[in-house]
């Protein structure tokens, strides 16, 4: 497991939390408790942590469902300005990305079972799965939260 | 990392306490296979010591009532209530607080 602290340029407004872990449901937990953590830091209410977990379960779901042994799930945090960006990838081991993933350019919610979908839309702003490389499937979703106030 | 997730059965009542999520939720789906019975016998989750839900949790308990049987959710948590809300679910589960 690889887990890196916050980065991100000054003046950004955004520190970027990264976890680097086998690409098996077994690690899910450690990745909600990450996400939470993160959160927390940042005034999220009771309600905002709970909708996270999920929603954070779900896109890590969607990208490692299937995979076979010695690949990586990669997720990456961040909150700017009360709202929170989390990408959530699977690669080969040894290719960690670095810094903020991005918003994944392609991908739609086309494809995702409607139970998930509907979950999904319910507790993010906005989701985004891509699997234009099947090898290498990111999701990815952002919402804000209800308990921080926007900076002045 | 400790696996704090536990099933417990006693007849046809499953006791669950930790996370049930896509890791774990095979483990419920199994109990529930094993509880005797059939369409129209109850089984009883009590889910009183669950912190958290997701959909493959939530699927083991919908296979249960799509094999007809009379499915209890007993006491569940915040987390359960709040997933139960966002799918529409509440109906199809008898829920005791």
């Amino acid at each position: 497991m690889t887990a890196s602290g916050p980065t991100g340029g000054p003046g950004d407004g955004s520190e970027v939390v990264r976890l680097d872990v086998p690409a098996t449901a077994d690690r899910f937990r450690l990745v909600r408790l990450l996400v939470s953590g993160v959160a927390s830091q940042h005034d999220a209410d009771l309600d905002d942590l709970e909708d996270l977990r999920l929603a954070v379960g779900e896109v890590c779901a969607l990208v490692v469902d299937g995979r076979t042994d010695g690949e990586r799930l990669h997720v990456a945090a961040r909150v700017d300005d009360g709202c929170v960006e989390v990408s959530a990838s699977v690669a080969p081991s040894g290719s960690a990305p670095s810094g903020w993933p991005g918003t994944p350019a392609g991908g739609s919610t086309h494809g995702v079972d409607d139970l998930v979908a509907a979950l999904l839309l319910t507790v993010t702003d906005r989701f985004v799965v891509d699997r234009t490389d099947p090898d290498h499937p990111v999701a990815w979703f952002q919402r804000r939260l209800r308990g921080a106030a926007p900076r002045p | 990392m400790e696996d704090e997730f536990r099933i417990d059965v006693a007849g046809d009542v499953i006791t669950v306490s930790g996370d049930l999520d896509a890791h774990t939720a095979p483990r419920l789906a199994a109990a529930i296979a094993e509880v005797p019975g059939g369409p129209g016998d109850p089984i009883v989750l009590d889910l009183s010591g669950v912190g958290f839900v997701d959909s493959s949790g939530l699927r083991s308990m919908i296979q249960a009532r799509a094999a007809g049987r009379q499915v209890q959710l007993l006491s569940p948590g915040r987390a359960t209530l709040r997933l139960l809300e966002i799918t529409g679910l509440e109906d199809q589960f008898r829920i005791v607080p």
